[in-house]
């Protein structure tokens, strides 16, 4: 019987879900930046922001995921992540409302259907958390 | 579509306006005149509209915009820059602008001071 492939990933929050992105994935978790708007675009960008004398996209992770309000983001923060193929990462931040643990996923665990960057959920500590995918970060069913 | 080179500091000069709240960079040489107002025209035969005329910018260093997000902004941009702590949208030279840039002012806009939005 093969082995169960596990995974590490960092949790994060966003309205009313967890969320958990790959950890080789994830550069940096800092404190929510200060952002500008870039007029024009859709709602899942929230803002531009500087980061270390270099330009960052912003994206809201929960407008990305479409997760409903949740409780009042004490700690919000902004995640720095490797986003697109393998071949062409590109650095996006994403705005989340907290930052959780890190994480150990086994991914014969993953259900549901994959629908691009939210590819499955797990349980872990009796709620569920939405597996995402930075790979397919833009993509049309992403 | 992004199409600058990524960590290049060239030696254009960009005019740095301020429109809807956002901070944008035109090349210097793709102005055609500057009228004394806010509308700025282009080489190309575009005019665009500024709610307010920052300053020249020399040396900034130019980052692409994602490729992976261009769905989610789907505009022609030269790339992405810091200018004074602040984030610039740099336009392409000789691509039509940004909407909001082309869009003319009306008197039911709100002035909009481009100060952060949190």
């Amino acid at each position: 019987m093969p082995e169960s492939e596990i995974s590490k990933a960092l949790t994060a929050r966003a309205g009313d879900h967890w969320c958990a992105l790959p950890l080789p994935r994830v550069r940096r978790v800092i404190h929510a930046l200060a952002l500008h708007p870039l007029p024009g675009a859709s709602t899942e960008i929230a803002g531009l922001a500087e980061v270390d004398g270099e330009p960052l996209v912003v994206l809201s992770l929960e407008r990305l995921i479409g997760a409903p309000p949740g409780p009042a983001a004490e700690f919000p923060v902004t995640l720095l992540v490797e986003a697109g193929p393998e071949h062409e990462r590109e650095i996006v931040g994403l705005a989340a409302d907290e930052a959780g643990d890190i994480i150990r996923v086994d991914e014969a665990a993953i259900v549901g259907p994959s629908r691009g960057f939210v590819r499955g959920e797990t349980r872990r500590d009796g709620g569920i958390v939405r597996m995402l995918d930075p790979s397919h970060l833009g993509k049309e069913d992403g | 579509m992004s199409t600058a080179p990524s960590g290049r500091r060239a030696t254009t000069a960009w005019l740095i306006l301020r429109r809807r709240g956002g901070l944008f960079g035109i090349r210097h040489r793709a102005l055609a005149e500057l009228t004394g107002s806010r509308r700025l025209e282009l080489t190309g035969g575009e005019s665009v509209v500024a709610d307010e005329l920052l300053g020249l910018a020399v040396g900034l260093e130019s980052r692409p915009f994602p490729r992976c997000l261009n769905r989610f902004f789907p505009e022609t941009v030269f790339g992405l820059a810091v200018w004074q702590d602040r984030p610039v949208i740099l336009l392409e030279a000789g691509a039509p602008p940004p909407e909001c840039l082309r869009t003319a002012s009306d008197s039911s806009e709100k002035a909009d001071d481009g100060d952060e939005i949190r």
